[in-house]
């Protein structure tokens, strides 16, 4: 039985309610009419071949770093949460860095490391791989903005869960890897999910960084986000807000599926 | 003086409290007593102002209570869990009381120290919360509650949250303080024992509604319903029917106590009103005899399969070949009956 | 391979992972930024148009985080203490959508070809290309996550403790300043802090709507990048570190506050 069955003052939640409606709903009501309005011209400027381009290349960038961090990213906060080692603290910390950085610091970074002047720059160009103004790079800014969401929510479900259920399985004579697969890996479902949907909604919007390494190169480096942005600048409209609602669309969705998912591994 | 009329209240389709009336003397201690969830605690925020009840009124030292809010009621509360300020100290808690209604800082404080002299933890008033022990933190609840001098002080559960042995002494010392300050106090309990204790009278709530009032003489001795007798003591319930004038209980027949009740009947024997002693062929048989310190639990089946619980004091002669698998005769000394109507 | 070498090869490969992702890029970074000495590195950052993108940066932050922590706790305050499943879903928008896409949103909901912007700009209030369109946008994107960072907190608070308060005779206003706020205190103020670090590393809503006019509506991110398009990558290496520094800096202090149970008023 709840301990208050007062009601709090009215004005509470209409005031919330009027704060968070005029804040959000607004402007994403004035999304959904900006494609209304220009919906003839939308679905041409995103069937196009550049569009499409772009749109193929921000979803295999997020899926890349998805499915990189569902490993990486795992083993990372394994480490941290179950080893034992000088430096552990470390890790952490790293960890946390990206969600400290501006985009365009990201890009910059990455820049000057890989770039003409960088001192990986020899390196790569041996190895004939590209980095700067080319896929690789991309990838590579995706991976360090979608770093840390993955580590955070394991690295709390793991230290949540405690040790006892893996140690019950040892003790039954399960080996390290059949204690994970069985254990440990259905346990951290919950946070594998939450933590997905954040990777791929943050991969999906990245805009300052793959600008800076990429250059927005139409048909090699443009993402979908700098698809918008060309299109802004070029005043087409139908194709900015076309691909706006398109990346708004598949963050929802993405954040829709592991939701469901996570309730599904519940039951 | 608390006077409640008719009072009810629901939270969704659950009716908690039930068409409540009730009237406490200035100056009573009262103890609400019955099983988890039968609504006691809802009434005690009722009459304190934490919830509003649907229909009924509340009456406080003759003045209709329903719109007063809670901070106007003047009434001390102190919660199961203390529910104290965390972030403020031992001595900020008691003074709060004081420091909402404008009392100067230097009053307040000397206060407090009173306050906390008198339920024994003088000193302590710089410590936090975090810092006190369950016992030393319902005291600092009491102690808040008593600051700006309540004339009614309601207590929920004030006990539950301790252990057995500071519970005790928690109890003893409740009394002394209510008769040393004279406060109209309430208090809400599910532990028998507890509300006998300390209570001058008892009502037993259950269901959200009451049962009965009275002593703790009254309800012990003379039980209102089914439920009372049973809820207050270890008891046996059986059915039973009237035949030739004498109660049927399954092998048993007892004198009836009021021949003028027809049709089935809910009879309950306390386990202290029995005698059992070894006897062939007797009307059932002994399952298990267990010791429990300065009594003897002695639980049998009587012939048809009815259950039968009795006690006894550890050196009754009465136990004498009492032992699993002996056949038993019964008396009982005492029984109260009611007729078997469709409450649950 | 034995369990130990498992361990300790696993532990090398994330360590090596970590390394090669993160410690490259920002040393690269540091390193470029003192490449011409830490003269130069002044330099840079006193420039006075960085200056000026610096302090824009920081006090329209400050104020989003300010506001966001009034409205953000507020929403959390009704959410843990109600049933409102439509306002958790919006509150968690922001984090769907692209900041570009906001900016580009915001540009046409309140631009200058919008009636609303003409509207605003009829009462000399604009806010596309203009300082309050910088701060909205910031309240747009920094939203949830002020409401999350308070939400677990508000929902430890023990209703019994306001329930106490009241019966002792205080009023809702002193329910709040005496018992509420010093238990809120803490997750507000870290509240605050992760904003402002969120708020400060801003690009694509801002570069969108607020017509980057150097000294008056260029923020330091957009900044940056100018300097690195103009080929001037020490400069822009400069203010990222100079950036980047606060930012690590802040972190912990959040934690911190966040850590700490209540505050001692």
């Amino acid at each position: 039985m709840s301990s208050r069955s007062r009601p709090m003052q009215p004005w509470l939640p209409r005031v919330a309610f009027l704060y968070a409606a005029l804040l959000i709903l607004l402007p994403l009501a004035a999304l959904a009419y900006g494609v209304a309005e220009h919906l003839g011209g939308t679905w041409r400027a995103l069937t196009s071949g550049p569009a499409l381009d772009a749109l193929s290349r921000t979803i295999t960038l997020a899926t890349i770093a998805l499915a990189v961090h569902l490993v990486l990213g795992v083993m990372t906060a394994w480490v941290v949460v179950r080893d034992d080692f000088f430096g552990k603290r470390a890790l952490v910390w790293l960890a946390d860095v990206p969600l400290a950085m501006s985009p365009i610091t990201i890009g910059l970074a990455f820049f000057v490391v890989f770039g003409r002047e960088g001192w990986l720059y020899p390196l790569f160009t041996q190895l004939d791989l590209k980095v700067v103004f080319a896929f690789p790079g991309l990838v590579l800014v995706t991976l360090f903005v979608t770093l840390p969401f993955m580590i955070r929510e394991v690295v709390l479900l793991l230290e949540d869960l405690g040790t006892s259920e893996e140690e019950a399985a040892a003790t039954m004579g399960a080996s390290p890897w059949q204690v994970f697969v069985h254990i440990t890996l259905p346990n951290i479902l919950p946070a594998l999910t939450s933590a997905s949907a954040l990777v791929v909604a943050r991969a999906l919007g990245e805009f300052g960084a793959v600008l800076v390494i990429g250059g927005a190169i139409s048909g090699e480096t443009d993402t979908a986000t700098t698809f918008v942005f060309h299109a802004i600048e070029e005043r087409q409209l139908p194709a900015a807000y076309g691909m706006s609602m398109v990346l708004v669309a598949l963050s929802v969705a993405a954040f829709a599926t592991f939701s469901a998912l996570r309730r599904k591994v519940r039951s | 003086m608390i006077r409640l009329h008719r009072v009810s209240k629901s939270f969704g389709s659950v009716r908690v409290v039930d068409d409540v009336d009730l009237t406490i003397a200035k100056g009573e201690l009262v103890a609400l007593l019955g099983p988890s969830g039968g609504g006691k605690s809802t009434l005690l925020r009722i009459i304190a102002g934490l919830e509003t009840a649907d229909a009924g009124e509340v009456w406080i030292d003759d003045v209709r209570a329903n719109d007063l809010e809670a901070r106007q009621r003047r009434v001390g509360f102190v919660f199961q869990h203390y529910a104290l300020f965390r972030h403020m100290t031992v001595a900020d808690n008691v003074e709060f009381g004081l420091r909402v209604r404008g009392v100067d800082p230097a009053e307040r404080r000397r206060r407090a120290e009173a306050l906390l002299d008198l339920v024994g933890l003088q000193g302590l008033g710089d410590r936090y919360p975090s810092q006190l022990s369950g016992g030393q933190r319902q005291r600092v609840a009491l102690a808040r509650a008593l600051a700006p001098e309540p004339g009614l002080l309601l207590l929920d559960e004030p006990f539950g949250a301790v252990d057995a042995k500071v519970r005790e002494e928690l109890r003893v010392w409740l009394r002394r303080l209510h008769d040393r300050i004279g406060a109209t106090t309430i208090f809400v309990t599910h532990d028998r024992e507890e509300a006998f204790a300390v209570a001058d009278r008892v009502v037993l709530v259950r269901h959200g509604r009451i049962e009965q009032v009275g002593t703790p003489v009254e309800v012990l001795d003379e039980p209102a319903t089914e439920f009372v007798a049973g809820f207050l003591g270890e008891a046996n319930h059986f059915e039973a029917e009237l035949v030739d004038g004498m109660l049927q209980i399954g092998p048993m027949r007892l004198p009836a106590p009021d021949p003028t009740h027809a049709g089935p009947l809910r009879v309950v024997v306390r386990s202290y009103d029995l005698k059992i002693w070894a006897q062939e062929p007797g009307v059932g048989v002994v399952d298990r005899v267990i010791p429990l310190g300065d009594r003897v639990r002695v639980e049998s089946t009587l012939d048809g399969g009815v259950p039968l619980l009795a006690h006894f004091p550890r050196r009754s002669s009465l136990l004498r070949d009492v032992t699993p698998g002996a056949r038993i005769n019964v008396e009982v000394t005492q029984l109260r009956a009611w007729p078997a109507a469709a409450s649950p | 391979m034995s369990p130990r070498k498992a361990r300790i090869a696993l532990r090398t490969g994330v360590v090596a992972w970590m390394v090669i992702l993160v410690v490259v890029p920002i040393s690269g970074l540091v390193l470029r930024a003192l490449a011409s000495g830490p003269a130069a590195f002044w330099g840079y950052v006193v420039d006075p148009v960085a200056l000026a993108a610096l302090r824009l940066t920081f006090g329209t932050a400050a104020l989003a985080a300010t506001i966001n922590a009034v409205g953000g706790t507020l929403i959390a305050w009704v959410l843990v203490r109600g049933k409102h499943p439509a306002l958790s879903a919006l509150v968690d928008i922001p984090f769907a959508v692209p900041t570009l896409v906001t900016g580009v949103v915001l540009v046409a909901l309140f631009g200058p070809q919008a009636w609303l912007g003409q509207v605003l700009i009829a009462v000399d209030t604009p806010i596309v290309f203009a300082r309050p369109g910088i701060v909205l946008a910031m309240l747009f994107i920094s939203l949830p996550l002020v409401v999350r960072t308070v939400e677990p907190v508000l929902s430890e608070l023990d209703p019994a403790e306001e329930d106490a308060a009241e019966t002792l005779g205080a009023s809702r206003w002193q329910v709040f300043r005496h018992v509420l706020w010093p238990a809120m205190l803490p997750a507000v103020a870290a509240a605050w802090v992760q904003t402002f670090a969120r708020c400060i590393a801003e690009f694509g809503s801002i570069a969108a709507l607020s017509g980057n006019i150097p000294r008056e509506t260029l923020v330091a991110s957009v900044y940056i990048l100018g300097e690195l398009e103009a080929g001037h990558a020490d400069a822009a290496a400069a203010i990222s570190v100079v950036l980047l520094v606060l930012s690590l800096g802040l972190q912990p202090a959040a934690s911190a506050l966040v850590e700490r149970r209540y505050a001692r008023v």
